[in-house]
């Protein structure tokens, strides 16, 4: 029998908890959490969020429990393919994250329950949409009780928004360093004067930021009776309409206009097209990472196998403008992501196990890194050894782009870095460095141009 | 920077919002004092707004089918 595992980041909610057995995830409803769950079912909210995509499906009582006198039920929600986290998501996707926990809670307040808590960690990425996993957050709604979760959602979604749309999109990182969420007093502080002339903003950040400050060290308290249903409804439009007003234009960075003005010749890159989908056919993985994606045109090539496909960016625009085309498109096969591979995701929360690292998340059964390999060698000033090592530990298999020193993007990159300052980068370092972790099933030179595309397959480790 | 008027922080201990009940929340989430004490003070606005919407939207509603009939009616005339 395989022994059960309890989630790392699953330890704040008394009503249950999420475990593992083997590969299966599953989630135990405690005795304390019976009444709650049992209205969510009851009352048909499940049904209704489950029906329109809203919340994640699951089936009862198939699996034991992990501690049975504690249990009430032991649910397995339908698995997401990835687990990702606000800090790698594009401004759109984090919108609308955040329109989608304020829609829970209006369907939640109609079936006479509401969410217990708001946290950003609450939804996923699912068939290129947001989807709420938590089946726990709900509670029986008790009239005239203001929203317990109304500052966990100012700071969660409503402060970075805010941050990003009239600050600079980057400070969404701002989420990886607070993961309790944006403390309202440093919104406050960060945003611009005319902030303050959004009454959303005015009231839900720089108010509510200074009421936080002087009721510090008072305890919440409750107040029977002074919040109606009919509030609690124009709260969550009031909220609803402060985050649609949050805006932010994808445009002007660097890449965000590559691929219009990538310096590849239609033939070479019909070419390199081609042999991206020969590769695909020929190792028919089921995960694909695209790392240095840029807006998902080559990502869009796995997806469009049906390949379950990951498309990380650095530049937030180019992550934006890929989820954009994808809820346009109505694309269920492709998750773009905002990823910096110098400095990718950590491991964080308490003892650094609430929330996983980007290499924690993997492998993928085939990682594409096409016209990236200079940006880290030049641009990160990485040796070749030691990025061959980290593909290595990313996937077995691997599609990656050899850019040459002569060619006008890595001279650009190049600049007027001395050699002596940089690390070997040629053709043969690279293939030298590969060649210790890789076995070179297939390479190319693409027409026009003196790149080269490699098919690579791990070497067995002994 | 603190742009928001004091005046709020004023209020709330004039009108003694958010305090008259003893019965401390259950959950494990802490709300906040001062996020429960602004929804207080504004449910009477924010209960109008939406008052005010529904009415609207009701309205609409209900003008889109009178007209959807008459047309309707007309074409088939």
């Amino acid at each position: 029998m395989i022994e059960p595992l309890k989630a790392a980041g699953s330890f704040r909610d008394p009503a249950g908890f999420m475990f593992r057995r083997g590969k299966t995830l599953l989630r135990q409803v405690n005795q304390s959490g019976r009444d709650d769950y049992d209205r969510l079912i009851e009352s048909g909210l499940y049904r209704s969020l489950v029906d329109d995509a809203l919340l994640i499906p699951h089936e009862e009582d198939l699996e034991a429990p992990y501690d049975a006198p504690l249990a009430y039920r032991v649910i397995r929600p339908e698995l997401i393919p990835y687990v990702s986290y606000p800090y790698e998501w594009s401004f759109g996707q984090l919108k609308d994250a955040a329109s989608l926990t304020l829609e829970v809670q209006r369907r939640a307040i109609e079936h006479g329950l509401s969410l217990k808590d708001a946290s950003v960690y609450n939804v996923q990425f699912r068939d290129g949409k947001p989807v709420f996993i938590d089946t726990l957050s709900f509670e029986v709604y008790r009239p005239g009780e203001p929203w317990v979760a109304y500052r966990q959602f100012c700071e969660h979604f409503l402060a970075p928004l805010a941050l990003m749309s009239m600050v600079d999109v980057r400070l969404n990182q701002l989420c990886r360093t607070n993961i309790d969420g944006v403390p309202l007093d440093l919104a406050s502080r960060l945003l611009p004067r005319r902030s303050l002339l959004d009454p959303g903003l005015a009231l839900h950040l720089h108010a509510h930021a200074r009421l936080q400050s002087s009721r510090a060290d008072r305890p919440s308290q409750g107040s029977r009776g002074g919040f109606s249903q009919r509030a609690m409804l124009g709260l969550l439009e009031s909220l609803r309409a402060v985050v649609l007003r949050r805006r932010w234009k994808a445009s002007g960075t660097e890449w965000a206009n590559y691929t219009q003005d990538h310096l590849y010749t239609p033939k070479a890159l019909e070419q390199k097209e081609r042999l991206v989908l020969e590769f695909l056919n020929r190792t028919g993985p089921q995960s694909v990472w695209d790392l240095g994606a840029n807006t998902g045109h080559f990502s869009r090539l796995a997806a469009g196998c049906g390949i379950p496909t990951l498309s990380f960016d650095l530049d937030p625009a180019c992550v934006e403008l890929n989820y954009q085309r994808i809820t346009s498109a109505g694309e269920t096969k492709l998750l773009p992501l905002l990823l910096d591979l110098r400095n990718p995701s950590p491991a964080s929360g308490w003892r650094n196990n609430e929330r996983m690292s980007f290499l924690e998340r993997g492998p993928a059964d085939l990682v594409m890194a096409l016209a990236l390999i200079h940006h880290l060698a030049i641009s990160g000033n990485l040796p070749l050894p030691e990025i061959a090592s980290f593909f290595d530990e990313l996937s077995p298999w691997l599609i990656i782009e050899f850019v040459p020193p002569d060619d006008p993007q890595v001279r650009r990159l190049v600049g007027s870095r001395s050699v002596s300052g940089r690390h070997p980068y040629d053709q043969d370092s690279f293939e030298q460095s590969f060649k210790s972790y890789f076995h070179v099933q297939i390479s190319e030179q693409l027409v026009d141009s003196g790149r080269i595309l490699y098919l690579m397959r791990r070497k067995d480790r002994r | 920077m603190g742009y928001a008027p004091d005046i709020l922080a004023q209020m709330t201990s004039i009108l003694g919002v958010g305090t008259t009940d003893p019965s401390v929340l259950l959950g494990y989430l802490d709300p906040g004092s001062g996020s429960m004490v602004l929804q207080i003070m504004i449910a009477s606005v924010l209960s109008g707004m939406f008052f005010l919407r529904s009415s609207i939207a009701s309205i609409k509603s209900f003008a889109l089918k009178v007209f959807s009939r008459t047309d309707q009616g007309l074409e088939t005339r």
